[in-house]
């Protein structure tokens, strides 16, 4: 039997950008507009790093590979903030992770 | 002007009091409904704005006539020069801050120029724009609390000339700097020390805010931005953007008593814009 997995999300669910969602990037951080709702979303530069690469629908695995790739960091650390990360753009309605 | 779409519905403040509004936006533009004072309408090029004081309002739309002594030329005007203004500029592409701001001469006797203080309600913005006011030769108040800006083909200009709907008509700052002139640095004020006395010595200063907050400070200190569209939004927010990239936001602190002139206008001369 299978442990259960610690992550919220799998590998090898998709990210979607909900459609509509302004975006724009300064210097690394971007600030995200929802029009319907008004309001306003600051991502730190990791956060929209992982923005940027959601725009092409990537499995959550790519994702992790290509931050590894890009960031010094451990990567159960890296998995536990996309997981908690990728919660919170969920919640707000910005982003979509669809099942596998 | 047919109804249209809510984009907002809450309270807006007019005359010393929240009323509750509702905007809607159609193809010919928008029309706000504020409580107790009428309806405004703005065409959708933002060219011509219309305030109908509640009385015809209601008239027009069949509904029991509401004493029209109720709404004073006052309340009107206001209404006028708050949403109806602020929208209608708005759509043309020139968007309003909260801020005060002050006229400065121009470097190596070139153009004037703006320095503006972004700020909600009770910041210190008029507080900070007097103070400034002849701290040096030829400053100049030029806004107290609200100063439209647009992104023209030579950058960033303000507008002093809005009307300050908290000053009387002969106490307008506007009135005495051009119509137009560059935008060459944004403070946010930070939230006054919470006991100014016992800190008597906190010195003035000034630390760059990241991109992401200083875009959030600006939409965050733009008038009537909650009445906007989704496309409005859109291109309220690339101003922002391009003011960040820019001229970037400082917060700006100081101990809010004392003579703090000299080094405010030191620090105005020494902080971002020189940087």
């Amino acid at each position: 039997m299978n442990a259960p997995s610690p992550w919220k999300y799998p590998d090898g669910a998709r990210l979607v950008r909900r459609p509509g969602i302004l975006h724009r990037l300064l210097e690394g951080e971007s600030v995200l507009l929802d029009p319907d709702s008004g309001t306003y979303y600051a991502l730190n530069e990791v956060a929209s790093r992982v923005w940027e690469l959601a725009a092409d629908g990537p499995t959550l695995a790519e994702v992790l590979r290509t931050l590894l790739a890009e960031y010094e960091v451990a990567p159960a650390t890296l998995r536990e903030d996309l997981d908690s990360l990728l919660g919170r753009l969920v919640e707000e309605r910005l982003l979509d992770v669809e099942e596998p | 002007m047919a109804g249209g779409e809510i984009v907002y519905r809450g309270p807006v403040w007019i005359g010393a009091a929240e009323r509750p509004a509702v905007s809607r936006r159609s193809p010919a533009g928008y029309r706000i409904d504020i409580g107790g004072v009428g309806r405004i309408d703005v065409v959708a090029d933002g060219s011509n704005a219309l305030v109908h004081p509640l009385s015809e309002a209601a008239e027009a739309s069949g509904q029991e006539t509401e004493p029209a002594r109720t709404v004073t030329a006052s309340l009107s005007a206001e209404a006028a020069l708050g949403p109806a203004l602020v929208l209608a500029l708005a759509l043309g592409g020139t968007f309003c801050l909260h801020a005060s701001a002050v006229a400065l001469p121009g470097r190596a006797g070139g153009e004037g120029r703006v320095v503006a203080f972004l700020g909600p309600t009770g910041a210190g913005k008029s507080t900070l724009a007097r103070l400034l006011d002849g701290a040096r030769p030829g400053w100049l108040r030029a806004a107290d609390d609200v100063l439209p800006v647009v992104w023209s083909a030579e950058g960033p200009r303000a507008c002093p000339r809005f009307p300050q709907l908290k000053l009387p008509n002969g106490g307008q700052p506007g009135a005495r700097v051009p119509e137009i002139m560059p935008l060459t640095a944004l403070y946010l004020l930070a939230p006054p020390p919470e006991r100014a006395a016992a800190r008597p010595r906190a010195p003035v200063g000034w630390r760059r805010l990241s991109p992401r907050e200083a875009v959030l400070a600006l939409v965050r200190n733009t008038v009537a931005a909650r009445l906007f569209d989704g496309a409005l939004l859109e291109r309220h927010l690339d101003l922002c953007a391009a003011l960040v990239a820019r001229l970037g936001v400082a917060e700006l602190s100081y101990p809010w008593h004392g003579d703090l002139a000299p080094d405010l206008a030191e620090t105005i001369v020494s902080g971002p814009e020189a940087a």
